[in-house]
């Protein structure tokens, strides 16, 4: 059985090729054009929704304060950054347990080639806010 | 007395020509509460019938807005139509059994239905009737649109999260494939 050599140098390379990953991955999900896309179409289509109701004829126009809608976006950040943290820790945490206990080679690139984002949690850090952010301005 | 209403009348509306009276009614009547429930137990014990004039006075003793006689029986004629038709069906014991030789089951003897099973069905029905409005279903086509909105944008996250995935894999790969080991037997 080849087992992996605890090097420290090695490590810190590795630690940071991750980091860098996190990063490139938070710039495209956080304070993104995505994310302002996102909250953009939550208040326009409910302000519309509201608005052109011909039914309801009204003659006012619904004003959202930023402020509100700031502190959605700040929950989206928070979930997001949450999310992306959680996972690149583990990628981190395996490769310091992997070195540490020098496990085998093949074992560590087997639990390396299985790595995945849990999508229930993603799919939920993703779509809570602006949907509250849309049933806010809907029914506040 | 009514001379003093008209005089009261008088000091507070202009123009009036029909003024209201003081009348007493009967010495001894029975109660509104008594004479429902007297009329209430004819009915259910099947002692009398309730006709569309009878109608009128129970809406008069009642203090109910007064409807004529046509529109009374209209509304009767929608009541029945409204209703579900239970129809006895009659059980023909000359007919042979069907060729299964399955035992006929006894057909049961056709329910009249009771006051609030009737109630019951009529709600049903005029749920059925309805229709959402144009407001409802706009509302909800908007909620809608904007749920397959967000769930298309999911999806552009969704192949992001992959690529990441991927150079995660990657980079643990080339990191475990460059690194110096030992043979452990």
């Amino acid at each position: 059985m080849t087992c992996l050599v605890y090097n420290k140098t090695r490590i810190t390379a590795g630690k940071n090729k991750i980091a860098k990953i996190t990063a490139k991955l938070e710039k495209k999900l956080i304070d993104s054009e995505l994310q302002n896309e996102i909250f953009d179409t939550a208040k326009k289509d409910a302000v519309a929704t509201m608005t052109k109701n011909e039914e309801m004829n009204l003659s006012w126009s619904l004003d959202v304060p930023q402020g509100q809608v700031n502190t959605f976006i700040d929950g989206y950040k928070s979930n997001m950054q949450g999310v992306i943290f959680n996972e690149s820790r583990r990628v981190l945490e395996n490769i310091t347990l992997n070195y540490g206990s020098e496990a085998s080679i093949d074992l560590a690139k087997k639990t390396a080639s299985e790595f995945s984002f849990n999508r229930n949690i993603l799919a939920l850090s993703f779509v809570t806010h602006p949907r509250a952010l849309y049933k806010y301005i809907i029914y506040d | 007395m009514n001379q003093q209403i008209k005089e009261l009348v008088d000091m507070n509306y202009n123009g009036i020509e029909k003024y209201p009276t003081l009348v007493s009614s009967e010495i001894g009547q029975t109660s509104m509460d008594e004479n429902i429930g007297a009329i209430n137990t004819a009915v259910a014990g099947g002692l009398i019938n309730l006709a569309v004039d009878d109608e009128i006075v129970i809406r008069n003793i009642l203090k109910l807005p007064s409807m004529d006689r046509e529109e009374i029986q209209k509304m009767r004629d929608e009541k029945e139509a409204m209703a579900p038709s239970v129809v006895e069906v009659p059980v023909d014991e000359k007919k042979p059994a069907p060729a299964e030789n399955k035992p006929t089951e006894p057909v049961p003897p056709a329910k009249k239905l009771s006051n609030v099973e009737e109630m019951v069905i009529e709600l049903a029905e005029e749920d059925k009737k309805k229709v959402p409005t144009k407001r409802e279903v706009a509302f909800t086509g908007n909620i809608t649109s904007f749920e397959k909105y967000l769930e298309g944008k999911y999806s552009e996250v969704d192949s992001i999260i992959s690529d990441a995935e991927k150079e995660y894999r990657d980079a643990l790969l080339e990191l475990y494939d460059n690194s110096e080991s030992t043979r452990v037997d």
